[in-house]
């Protein structure tokens, strides 16, 4: 059962009736347990207790042997509610006055540093960068604009609804099957609110169907295990429907942004103010990271030398915010770019031109101070250039046929991890007895083809067919070397680097058993197409297969072992953003791109059709090409959605109006553009497997800046929020705002 | 899932679709009539529906009927909206259902269902007020032919127990070119701000609208103005509120009407 309102206190629930229906085994609401949940901040319970915060937040869980059962013990339920005035945007929570979130905010425990909780405000954390003197640098510039923006929530519509089965064993071991990005942080947070050994909760998740950052976080897992408990540990299942997914699960945040920039006649930056307000809804989740990444990244790819900038995750009566797919650099994204825009207008220069002539390179720093080489950052003029290359940029719009015209708009992105400093991965490789391997990881697949490119990685390293490579496509915590979540585009990343290790120790085993059968040192061998051959002469070997499980000799007698080669990864160098400055290293390396659209409107009543759309981004190597080009236009359809018509609405009451994919719209096979181009620049980042950047996320960070950018170009009016629908860029040029 | 039980007819016959509603009725059963399915079912796992039974009227012949005679065509109501475009044979029809949801879903809504449904929409109904289109209503009595404009007023009003049988559509009536044009907030599928169609007709412009208002409509006063070419009027004389929600404005809806009118105006009065 879910709440029907955004914002009451609860006066009264009653479920005697539903308890006493057939089939109803357990009614449970927010008041039987004193658990409260969050990564960073403990605001949030498992079920609403006293007070709803948000339309859809589950209030109560009947569980029932059969789906229908359950059904009717919902109906049965009665909740009395005292409605409170709903918190509906950012600028009302900020207002003087306003109706607070959380009045309990401060008495919080905090899960994980850092995060910043103003009590008496629905300011949940506050992130600060502060560099140079942008006052006297303000002063010193010819140009400053200014914009502000407002950005709607998202949902990440993954194609499987979240779903979990919880069985208790009679020894108090928790077994949970979870469709989870992150089945290990699912296990430790069980552990911690159940107050067991880390071991005794395993979770497994399957080949998950979608996650794009909402099954990172942890909330049906906490409610399954308390309604198992109240079933002495019988076996329950709970999965949403797609309304409680949209509604009850967490969202991606929306933004408000004030963006100023200064800059010189000639068009070079020189500084940035920049206030980001995140959407977070009812609870903190792990918005507070998303504010230090928004914040280590603020200023775009730009070379601005005076910043300064607060990131602040603001309580609404909204749906709660986790992570989406950019981990809030995709609105961050939209409000720079668009800003940019403005100032080349301002300037009289070309929209691409400008950002050329402040991209930031080797040398400069980033916000957070970080000193930038070719290494980190990749090539960004060269993705720019080839960006306006393959869209055939032209500064102005174009007549189409009759009353249609084109435009044509471009964005830069850069991206860094913003992981935990001590992120960590393994990989484990064991042998068949004929030579092929098993490799076992645990990071998730759901889609992206992590599994496969980690497989390919230890079948190049081994130099074998990538058919002798065995996984397998769940995660069981007990077996599995933990992965630390499948998010922030990280996992191939740290999950190469650990099956490189773990291919390296299982070389060095092979070798070490070669050079007793062979009567050679180990130096002397190499391993490659299922042997341990000499490297002087490949002609004298030892099958992989006869040594990886202990040699035999004619005589029957056998020397060594099971080969298993072990890998390890954990992030290196990795600092905390200092609290008052924002210094601070937040992630390995920067993946940069640039991406472009082109639009054809038509200008009567502004639909439009998306001609082409194109990114171009250092990929440092490209691993598997297909499967790259696939998640990066797959991220640049989820950008051009969100541009275009995905938003969650909400009404008057604070009540989410379209909790169905009939309203909730996402982008359909006929909707694509007619054009995805999708070109990688490789600029290996020597510290990475065999040289690749992560480019998991990266495709949807600067598409609907570049499709606002397109449609302002064709409307000659600035479009300055998302969806743009044809309604939407009619009001702006009816309105003649420039 | 539907959280509640019920019981599935599949009659044969006109007389034993009515009798059986009948006798469920009688059961306090509170049967309703089934074409597609498709918004019985949202409906019901939503639970904004509740009904003891269904009664499938898909394998009543008359209502999967489907023949043309002397420049009309008989559509029986269990056709559906897939069939309806593909094998209705008039042009207007086929356009105005071919924008109705998705071809999954247009593979199961019936036509009799797209006009009795809830959803204020109906689609489908936009070409049959356009020409004198006879709806065969099956009841007690049998079957009964009545002016499709008599029972379907915004929607469908049929006496409890009664049903749609088929639509007898004289499309020869529309002599002249046609116009259709659906707009949404922006996706192909979705429910319309504007759904126009339009024909000419002994040299009159006849046009029918939905999404305008909450319910399909056509409009002798429109008409009037739409014959002389006069857009601006015939927006004045829309019979209803505008719709103004999620989907669009009111406003954007009369902006969207003004340039729909324009270009079905350019066709229909060449």
């Amino acid at each position: 059962m879910t709440s029907p309102l955004a914002h009451a206190r609860i006066r009264s629930a009653d479920v005697r009736a539903a308890v006493a229906l057939p089939g109803v085994r357990a009614v449970l609401t927010g008041t039987e347990s004193a658990i409260m949940c969050g990564e960073v901040l403990e605001d949030r319970p498992p079920l609403a207790r006293g007070r709803v915060r948000y339309y859809g937040e589950p209030v109560a869980v009947v569980v029932a042997d059969t789906e229908a059962a359950a059904a009717a013990g919902a109906r049965a339920v009665r909740f009395e509610y005292e409605p409170l005035p709903p918190v509906r945007s950012v600028r009302e929570a900020l207002a003087e006055g306003a109706p607070l979130v959380h009045p309990e905010l401060g008495t919080y425990r905090i899960a994980q540093q850092p995060v910043v909780p103003m009590a008496g405000s629905n300011v949940a954390d506050h992130a600060k960068v502060r560099r140079g003197e942008p006052a006297r640098a303000f002063g010193e510039a010819d140009v400053v604009v200014e914009a502000r923006y407002s950005l709607p929530q998202v949902d990440h519509a993954a194609m499987e609804t979240r779903g979990v089965r919880c069985e208790i064993l009679p020894d108090g071991r928790i077994e949970l099957h979870t469709c989870s990005q992150a089945p290990f942080a699912v296990q430790k947070t069980i552990a911690t609110y159940f107050r067991l050994g880390v071991g005794s909760v395993v979770v497994h998740t399957p080949l998950v169907g979608g996650g794009f950052g909402g099954k990172a976080p942890v909330q049906l897992e906490v409610i399954a295990v308390l309604c198992a408990q109240a079933l002495g540990g019988r076996p329950v299942k709970l999965v949403n429907s797609r309304e409680q997914d949209i509604a009850g699960s967490p969202v991606g945040p929306g933004l408000d942004a004030r963006i100023r920039l200064g800059a010189t006649r000639a068009g070079r930056l020189v500084a940035a103010e920049l206030e980001y307000w995140l959407d977070i809804g009812a609870y903190a989740d792990s918005t507070p990271r998303i504010a230090r990444a928004v914040a280590s990244a603020c200023t775009g790819p730009y070379r601005i030398d005076a910043v300064r900038c607060d990131v602040r995750c603001v309580y609404t009566n909204h749906t709660y915010a986790t992570a989406w797919r950019g981990f809030g650099y995709m609105p961050m994204t939209f409000a720079i770019e668009r800003t940019m825009d403005k100032l080349a207008a301002r300037l009289g220069q070309d929209r691409a031109e400008l950002r050329r002539a402040n991209l930031i390179g080797p040398g400069d720093r980033t916000p957070t101070q970080v000193d930038l080489t070719e290494n980190l950052l990749g090539d960004l003029p060269k993705c720019l250039e080839r960006a306006r290359a393959l869209v055939g940029w032209r500064a102005e719009r174009a007549a189409g046929e009759d009353r249609h015209v084109r435009g044509q708009g471009i964005a830069c992105f850069w991206k860094t991890s913003s992981s935990p400093p001590n992120a960590t991965s393994g990989a484990l490789v064991t042998f068949n007895s004929d030579g092929s391997v098993n490799l076992a990881v645990g990071a998730v697949e759901m889609g992206a083809g992590t599994k496969t490119t980690a497989a390919q990685i230890l079948a190049q390293r081994l130099d074998m067919p990538l058919e002798q490579v065995h996984l397998h496509m769940d995660v069981n915590t007990l077996v599995d070397p933990e992965h630390w979540k499948t998010v922030a585009s990280m996992s191939t990343y740290m999950v190469g680097q650990a099956v490189l290790d773990a291919a390296e120790d299982a070389i060095r085993q092979l070798r070490r058993m070669g050079g007793v059968v062979l009567r050679c040192s180990p130096e002397d061998l190499d391993v490659g197409g299922g042997r341990v051959f000499l490297k002087d002469d490949p002609d004298l070997f030892v099958a992989v297969k006869d040594v990886a499980h202990g040699y035999q000799y004619p005589d029957g007698d056998a020397v060594g072992g099971q080969v298993m080669g072990r890998g390890a990864y954990i992030m290196r160098h990795l600092t905390l953003l200092d609290p008052e400055t924002g210094l601070g290293m937040p992630g390995p390396s920067w993946t940069v791109g640039a991406q472009a659209v082109e639009v054809e409107l038509d200008t009567r009543d502004f639909t439009y059709r998306i001609l082409k759309a194109v990114t171009v981004m250092d990929a440092g190597r490209v691993l598997n090409p297909p499967a790259a080009r696939g998640v990066v236009m797959g991220g640049m359809s989820m950008g051009l959605g969100y541009g275009s018509r995905e938003c969650l609405m909400y009404g008057d009451r604070g009540e989410l109006l379209n909790d169905q994919l009939r309203t909730y719209k996402v982008m359909r096979a006929g909707e694509e553009p007619a054009e995805y181009a999708v070109e990688f620049v490789e600029t290996p980042q020597v510290n990475a497997p065999l040289g690749a950047r992560p480019i998991g996320e990266h495709g949807v960070l600067g598409m609907p800046a570049a499709l606002a950018s397109a449609l302002s170009a064709a409307a000659g009016v600035e479009l300055d929020t998302v969806p743009l629908t044809p309604e939407r860029i009619w009001r702006a040029v009816r309105q003649g705002r420039r | 899932m539907i959280p509640f039980d019920f019981s599935y007819h599949r009659p044969d016959s006109v007389a034993e679709a009515v009798a059986s509603y009948r006798r469920l009725e009688r059961a306090g059963l509170e049967p309703v009539y089934y074409g597609g399915g498709t918004e019985i079912i949202t409906l019901a796992r939503q639970g904004e529906l509740r009904t003891g039974a269904v009664i499938d009227l898909k394998g009543v012949p008359e209502c999967r009927a489907l023949m043309c005679r002397d420049g009309s065509v008989l559509l029986g109501a269990g056709l559906t909206l897939a069939e309806v475009g593909e094998r209705g044979g008039w042009a207007p029809l086929a356009e105005a259902v071919g924008r109705i949801a998705d071809h999954t879903s247009r593979c199961r809504i019936t036509l009799g269902g797209n006009l009795a449904g809830q959803l204020p929409y109906r689609e489908a109904v936009l070409p049959l007020l356009l020409v004198d289109t006879v709806a065969v209503v099956a009841g007690d009595g049998g079957l009964r032919r009545i002016r499709l404009a008599d029972v379907f007023r915004g929607s469908l009003r049929l006496a409890p127990g009664t049903f749609l049988a088929q639509l007898e559509v004289p499309l020869d009536e529309a002599d002249g070119p046609h116009f259709a044009s659906k707009r949404t907030r922006l996706d192909w599928v979705d429910y319309p701000l504007l759904t126009l169609v339009g024909v000419r007709a002994g040299g009159r412009v006849r046009m029918a609208f939905s999404g305008l208002c909450g319910y399909p409509f056509r409009d002798p006063a429109m008409e009037r103005d739409l014959q002389a070419g006069r857009i601006e009027d015939a927006i004045g004389h829309i019979p209803g509120p505008v719709v103004d929600d999620l989907h669009g404005s009111a406003d954007y809806r009369r902006h969207v009407l003004a340039g729909a009118l324009h270009d079905a105006l350019e066709v229909l009065r060449a």
